[in-house]
């Protein structure tokens, strides 16, 4: 029963634990309880339905609970433990649990476990999918044991932290939630986690298909009408996608497109074909916001390619790349400089890419910016979102190219798809951002001395943070022209075509 | 070894460490501004005090020989050059009081004759005639202790002789306002003239109105030095004190830098910094122990001088978070100040610094933050950016397109530069071991550091002849006929007749 591992999707089975409703955590309650279980540690929720407050307080009880427990000496299970514990219980879903209190629960087997654990048969109601979800689980790689969330910037702590450092393997969801999700949903939402997926484009086309493949598999459950139950439905696995990565702003244009067509359908039309309405709607959507959008907005921008052009790219955007290799096709002759930066280094693909496609291409890293930018005549920048002001809201590293080429006067044009645009406005880069994993940034190297790698022990020293940020924002002062399916416009048209689209989707 | 010019005038020994020192050079086992400089200062001390050089002049052409070859053999090591310049100018400011001396006793023994051929005649008091006599005996004295203070008190004089020039009817005017101003000096520091941080004088402006800045330069020249007349016996522990000097004042120049941390730094900052000088690593860690403040270290891919620096800093006590390079526009919102150091700077004002200094600088100046760069003032040179490319050394793209595999280096172009030019419109403030200035007058101490005939390292006409007349006439003896191994072609360029002072630092040849 007593068993060490805070996570306790099993025992939930087993014995019911309350757990405060989301009504109760959302009260505004000041100092949110958090549950004990009888070894003193706190007892492990969904992190979806805990509150900020709530996680927060959950994440100090943790801390607190090893330190006591590094004071009376008996060492705290090890996270790699509990963790290699919840997966091979998450594996066990279908088997309600039984599985996983069975399995040997030493704190000290880890990586190992996790190799060794052969995924559980899928519970009925599942599609064959899960099984390959299992294992996608049970491959991915085992789980560092992380400090807890103290190790970062003051000036960023209104970010959520990333999803490395929350305490849970990302993408894990516990049993019971994994029932209530679809599995291919949970597999995206793995692949978001490790970055398999990356790109607002990427993203966005495979939450859709993701979205197709569930309005497939929907049932309408008895007592229910469709419209109401299927947003409430996609609104779970909405909110597991964004807990794992913030959703990108097309994505949530999307998404809103997406629940007012769901709200639109007539009250008597049958589910079969209000399910058929939608996945048309959807494909018509992918297809004219985004492939046809792609596909337009590189018509535009070859006009501004000239012959002779020294074309400058930061890191790998799949809008600039179609862009560059739809104009080296139509027989433009210009060449590359491909600028990248640690620690995503997208930027390979994008001179792989171009390299592939024939296109003379120099490859540099961020820091040689200043030396290559006096060669480029022009730079050409990819866009995560576009923001209502007219801000470039992109890979960390975007603005800083924008800056030196306007400092340069060269012409900085950023290609974006209209349904990229957005009408938040973020002042500055610090407001709203994303987190990544700082261990990416630590260089990892096998059978070098610790002298050379100065940063691997920074969680244990004192005073020293690392701090890995995804995005950034670009002021429009920077941007020049912005290129998108309907034509060349300048950054201050964000709002106005939101606008103009406005009537169009409302049909 | 093939392809090396024999340094003349100094013993094997010598002659092998200097050789050492340039093959470290160009293999870069000896790297960093201040290491290199170091070294540079102990192999022309060894030159001085043991070369035979016979007179100033061979020695100066000695030292430039030396320090020539030096700087191309690894042209980006500026500081090289740098030294070589410094040393000059100090050894023609020694010349220069040396032979001002000479000229004040000569004038002194003159004046004696002809006072004591017409001692009613003269309308001085007393007391003004018997300064002059106590203050000549005390000069010889003070000269040989400390230079810089002889040719302090030999300003006043000298500007008179530099005015008025020779001339035995000038004389008496000339003892009139040499005893006015020796009247002045001992007695009140007020009327020391103002000298520049680095003890040299800026006496020519003392007495004489001018009326435009060149005629500042013109005094420079109207004292003609022969230093072919100057010898080393008389010289040389004055030059090897010098030299001393400068070795000391480069082991404390951290200290002296770090200083002034507490006037730039105050309490609740946020600094941004790149690099792993050690200058700044002082500068912070001096800051630390009276102010509390934050620092965020740029890791500077490929080298990852980011991530020692911040180690040390944390190790020291400070608050040091590490961001990529791609994260700099985005945390310069909120930062209170940056902080750099350089690997030289340049003669408008610009720097040389580590890659990704100017994203930095830029950002900056777009959000108003103020950069500040440390730096010791042996990195200030006197060469123009005409060329950004000259000031450049691209490295080993390996460590730029590693984990890309072998397909994208084989078929991009992968660069990978170690240094950035960053103009000085853009840098707030230098802070060097010798006090604090801003970019626009970096040309001034320029002036005051180097000589201009200096700032070209090519030998004086005629000096090549000397060094090696063998070469000279073997080159145009021809080979044929000769049973003796064709000459070692020298490395070192020989200076053409007509050739410009422009400044060779392009890495032609030697590389």
């Amino acid at each position: 029963m007593a068993t060490p591992s805070p996570s306790k999707p099993a025992a939930a089975a087993a014995a019911p634990a309350t757990t405060p409703t989301p009504a109760a955590a959302t009260a505004g309650a000041p100092a949110p309880a958090v549950e004990l279980d009888p070894d003193g540690r706190p007892m492990r929720k969904s992190m979806k339905e805990m509150s900020k407050a709530e996680r927060r307080a959950y994440q100090e009880a943790q801390r607190k609970a090893k330190e006591a427990a590094k004071a009376s000496g008996t060492p705290p299970p090890k996270k790699g433990g509990a963790a290699a514990q919840n997966k091979a219980q998450g594996d066990g879903a279908g088997s309600a649990g039984s599985n996983a209190a069975g399995r040997p629960s030493t704190g000290g087997s880890t990586r190992g476990a996790d190799g060794a654990s052969t995924p559980a048969t899928p519970a009925g109601g599942m599609t064959a999918s899960s099984s390959s979800i299992a294992l996608a689980a049970a491959a991915t790689a085992a789980p560092v044991a992380k400090a807890p969330l103290h190790k970062t910037l003051s000036l960023f702590s209104h970010l959520p932290p990333p999803a490395s450092e929350r305490g849970h393997i990302p993408g894990q969801v516990p049993a019971t939630t994994r029932e209530a999700l679809h599995p291919a949903v949970v597999r995206l939402g793995l692949q978001f986690a490790n970055f398999t997926i990356a790109g607002a484009n990427a993203r966005c086309r495979a939450m859709l298909e993701a979205f197709k493949q569930l309005i497939r598999d929907y049932v309408t459950p008895p007592d229910a009408v469709l419209s109401r139950h299927l947003t409430q439905f996609l609104g779970a696995h909405i909110s597991y996608l964004s807990d794992i990565r913030p959703l990108a702003p097309c994505m949530g244009n999307a998404i809103r497109q997406l629940k007012h067509e769901i709200s639109v359908l007539g009250i008597d039309i049958s589910d079969k074909d209000a399910k058929q309405h939608l996945l048309d709607r959807i494909d018509e959507y992918i297809h004219e916001r985004i492939t046809m959008a792609i596909e337009s907005l590189a018509q535009h921008g070859v006009a501004k390619i000239k012959d002779g052009d020294v074309i400058l790219t930061y890191g790998h955007s799949s809008t600039v790349r179609h862009l560059l290799v739809k104009a080296h096709t139509l027989g433009r002759r210009f060449r590359v400089i491909v600028v990248d930066a640690r620690p995503r280094r997208e930027g390979r693909r994008m001179a792989q890419a171009l390299l592939d496609a024939g296109i003379t291409t120099t490859y540099v890293l961020v820091n040689a910016l200043g030396y290559v930018i006096r060669e480029a005549s022009k730079v050409i920048l990819g866009a995560h979102g576009l923001l209502g002001n007219g801000a470039l809201m992109s890979r960390a590293g975007t603005a800083q190219v924008a800056l030196l080429a306007s400092h340069l006067n060269l012409p900085v044009i950023a290609a974006c798809e209209t349904y990229k645009f957005s009408l938040s406005i973020h002042l500055d880069s610090v407001v709203f951002n994303e987190l990544a994993d700082p261990d990416e940034l630590v260089p990892q190297s096998r059978g070098t001395s610790a002298d050379k790698l100065p940063l691997s022990t920074w969680r244990e020293t004192p005073n020293l943070k690392v701090l890995n940020l995804l995005y950034d924002v670009t002021p429009p002062e920077f941007i020049t022209v912005v290129i998108t399916e309907v034509g060349l416009m300048p950054t201050t048209s964000v709002p106005v075509v939101i606008r103009e689209y406005k009537p169009l989707l409302e049909q | 070894m093939p392809g090396t010019v024999k340094i003349p005038h100094v013993s094997a020994r010598v002659q092998v460490a200097i050789e050492t020192f340039i093959a470290q050079l160009r293999r870069r086992q000896i790297y960093g501004s201040h290491a290199v400089s170091e070294k540079m200062l102990d192999i022309l001390r060894m030159v001085v005090s043991s070369g035979k050089w016979g007179n100033v002049d061979n020695l100066m052409d000695l030292i430039k020989l030396v320090g020539k070859r030096c700087q191309e053999a690894q042209p980006m090591e500026l500081c090289t050059g740098n030294i070589v310049r410094r040393l000059l100018s100090v050894i023609r400011e020694e010349c220069h009081a040396i032979v001002m001396e000479e000229q004040r006793e000569q004038r002194e023994q003159q004046l004696a004759r002809s006072k004591s051929a017409a001692a009613s005649a003269t309308t001085t008091t007393g007391k003004g005639q018997s300064k002059p006599a106590s203050a000549a005996g005390s000069r010889p004295a003070s000269a040989k202790k400390s230079p810089a203070l002889a040719s302090l008190a030999l300003a006043p004089i000298a500007t008179s002789a530099a005015v008025t020039g020779a001339g035995a009817d000038v004389n008496a005017l000339a003892a009139g306002l040499g005893n006015l101003s020796v009247a002045g000096s001992p007695s009140s520091v007020g009327s020391v003239p103002p000298t520049s941080p680095h003890g040299s004088h800026l006496h020519h402006h003392q007495l004489a109105p001018h009326t435009s800045v060149f005629s500042l330069f013109a005094e420079t020249d109207a004292v003609r030095i022969d230093y072919g007349r100057i010898k080393s016996t008389t010289t040389k522990s004055m030059f090897v004190e010098a030299i001393n000097e400068m070795l000391d004042e480069m082991r404390n120049l951290h200290d002296s830098i770090a200083a002034q941390s507490v006037a730039h730094i105050h309490s609740n900052e946020i600094i941004l910094t790149c690099g792993d000088a050690t200058t700044t690593l002082n500068f912070f860690k001096h800051a630390a122990k009276k102010r509390q403040f934050h620092v965020i270290v740029v890791e500077s891919a490929p080298v990852y001088s980011g991530h020692q620096l911040a180690r040390k800093l944390a190790a020291a006590g400070i608050e040091t978070t590490v961001i990529p390079d791609s994260a700099v526009f985005a945390v310069m919102s909120r930062v209170n100040k940056v902080v750099l150091g350089t690997h030289a700077i340049l003669a408008n004002g610009g720097l040389v610094a580590l890659s990704g200094a100017t994203t930095l600088a830029v950002a900056a100046k777009h959000y108003a933050i103020p950069v500040v760069v440390t730096a010791g003032l042996y990195k200030l040179t006197p060469l123009h950016p005409f060329d950004l490319d000259v000031f450049n050394l691209l490295g080993a793209p390996a460590t730029v397109a590693d984990e890309a595999g072998d397909t994208l280096a084989a078929g991009a172009e992968v660069l990978n530069p170690y240094f950035d030019y960053v103009a000085p419109e853009l840098v707030a403030l230098f802070i060097t071991n010798e006090g604090v200035y801003a970019p626009s007058y970096m040309y001034r101490l320029l002036t005051e550091s180097y000589h201009p005939d200096d700032v070209s390292l090519e030998l004086s006409p005629g000096a090549w002849d000397r060094f090696f007349p063998k070469t000279a006439a073997a080159a145009t003896a021809g080979v044929a006929g000769t049973r003796k191994v064709a000459p070692v072609v020298p490395v070192v360029r020989k200076p053409a007749a007509n050739e410009g002072s422009d400044e060779d630092v392009s890495s032609e040849g030697e590389q």
